[in-house]
């Protein structure tokens, strides 16, 4: 469908800029108008990943939620099971499914506190974790102009 | 904002709140009324008052720091008020405080009015336009100032500065954070659970306690053209604690643009110049913790500054930055 989001934020953005050029805008108004200008280009920047980016997280966080599901207590495993088939058919349900499975992941490394995170297999669990963690940040278009999303969900 | 509609509601509003605690014959006028930008956290509108007493007109630069709608920090304009004025009569240069409103009744938001000092901040001033011999002076002398924070007598006047948590100070700020973050999350964030679990097992005792200011950096430093302090400001944050707090928060890595000077002025110089000022011995590894703490502190602030854009009440879109979130995975892991 014609314009796209993108399109229109670009256009936008163009008002914007011819706002700005106008040299009778006051000064506090022309710095509300530069940091519009910013946020704007940030979500330009971040808008078509923002789906691809939630997806992977989600299959990716799934995938370490499941491999240390026999560590954590009973239930996780009856919480967990509903998320690995919910979908992540647009960004709200991407979102919501995200936020349920990074619960999950707190939850976990709670539960490892509490338990064996003293033990080898404790170790490696929390290291799971942290590694998957520190892959979203680099992933993660709102934090980065030029993210690295891995090809490849593991779901 | 400072729509003309908005400053002639705050000069009457100040004008009515200062006339309230002026003599009745001084007739207070509020002149030259302006909001400045800086600070993240908090409202400040400059102006003159003007009154006359004795046949003689009088006239005092003041400040207004007013709780914004929202932003990086929820504090307490009433503490930080009684810091002010419990460190009046210290050597540490504060900016004299006139008149509190903590509640907001009559100022539209909780508010304190101070003199406002001359000078001006720089953020990075260290490694500003300056030669280095001037900017190894400053920042010795920045050092000698957080000293000086430190070695403000705080014994026993917990009514000006607050709980003392003694040797569990670290715990206690850990605690007072992690609260920030459960209040004002709005997702989840598992990286600050793993790094909380991690700074809880490793916390360190506090060797003694002493006044933090809990923000100190250049910005927040007021140098007149002489390059003399006038002011240290913003000590909304400031509370009694484990002197190694500070001392991690000038040396955390995301910060040291700020405070260190690459191949002139290291942490471990710091260290030695205030250990030689405040007899203070520096725990290594416990500045190591508090630079991880100072993460953590940052990443909460985030939250709360993202909770503030969320709400609408404010229009930074703050959230934990990458920088911030790797900092506390590596130390996680480390």
């Amino acid at each position: 469908m014609r314009p796209t989001v993108g399109e229109q934020l670009a256009g936008i953005d163009r008002l914007l800029e011819q706002i700005g050029a106008d040299p009778a805008i006051g000064s506090e108004s022309a710095l509300l108008l530069r940091d519009a200008r910013r946020q704007l280009g940030r979500l330009r920047g971040s808008l078509d990943l923002r789906l691809p980016f939630l997806r992977w997280d989600n299959a990716a966080s799934l995938a370490v939620l499941q491999a240390i599901a026999p560590r954590l207590p009973a239930d996780f495993g009856a919480r967990l099971a509903p998320l690995a088939s919910a979908s992540d058919e647009d960004e709200h349900q991407a979102t919501e499914r995200n936020d349920a499975l990074r619960t999950l992941l707190g939850e976990a490394l709670d539960a490892l506190a509490e338990a064996d995170r003293d033990t080898g297999e404790g170790r490696v669990a929390h290291r799971l974790i942290v590694d998957h963690l520190r892959a979203r940040v680099a992933a993660n278009p709102a934090l980065n102009k030029n993210p690295t999303i891995p090809d490849h969900p593991r779901e | 904002m400072s729509t003309p509609d908005g400053l002639t509601e705050i000069g009457s509003q100040l004008e009515r709140f200062i006339a309230a605690r002026m003599d009745p014959g001084d007739r207070p006028v509020v002149k030259g009324l302006s909001r400045v930008g800086t600070g993240r956290s908090r409202e400040n509108w400059l102006f003159d008052l003007q009154w006359s007493r004795d046949g003689l007109t009088r006239t005092e630069p003041l400040i207004v720091r007013r709780d914004p709608a929202g932003g990086l920090l929820q504090t307490e304009r009433s503490a930080e008020f009684a810091i002010l004025r419990a460190l009046e009569p210290s050597p540490v240069p504060s900016p004299p405080v006139r008149w509190l409103d903590a509640d907001g009744s009559e100022l539209g938001k909780p508010s304190l009015v101070m003199a406002r000092l001359p000078g001006a901040c720089d953020y990075y001033l260290i490694n500003g336009d300056r030669p280095l011999p001037a900017r190894l002076d400053l920042a010795g002398r920045f050092c000698d100032l957080l000293a000086e924070v430190h070695l403000v007598d705080v014994a026993g006047d917990t009514a000006a500065f607050g709980h003392d948590p003694g040797p569990e100070a670290a715990r206690s700020e850990l605690g007072r954070w992690q609260a920030v973050v459960a209040r004002d999350s709005v997702q989840p964030y598992p990286e600050l659970t793993a790094a909380a679990h991690w700074l809880d097992r490793h916390a360190p005792t506090s060797p003694r306690t002493v006044l933090v200011h809990g923000d100190f950096k250049p910005g927040n430093i007021l140098l007149d053209t002489d390059d003399h302090v006038t002011a240290l400001l913003d000590w909304e944050l400031a509370h009694l604690g484990d002197p190694h707090e500070d001392l991690g928060w000038v040396t955390q890595p995301l910060r040291t643009g700020e405070h260190l000077i690459p191949g002139s002025w290291s942490a471990e110089d710091l260290f030695e110049r205030y250990e030689r000022k405040t007899g203070i011995a520096v725990d290594r590894a416990a500045v190591a913790w508090w630079n991880v703490f100072a993460s953590y502190k940052t990443a909460a602030m985030q939250i709360t500054g993202l909770r503030s854009f969320v709400e609408g009440r404010c229009d930074e879109p703050y959230q934990p930055s990458a920088p911030v979130l790797r900092q506390l995975l590596d130390a996680v892991t480390a």
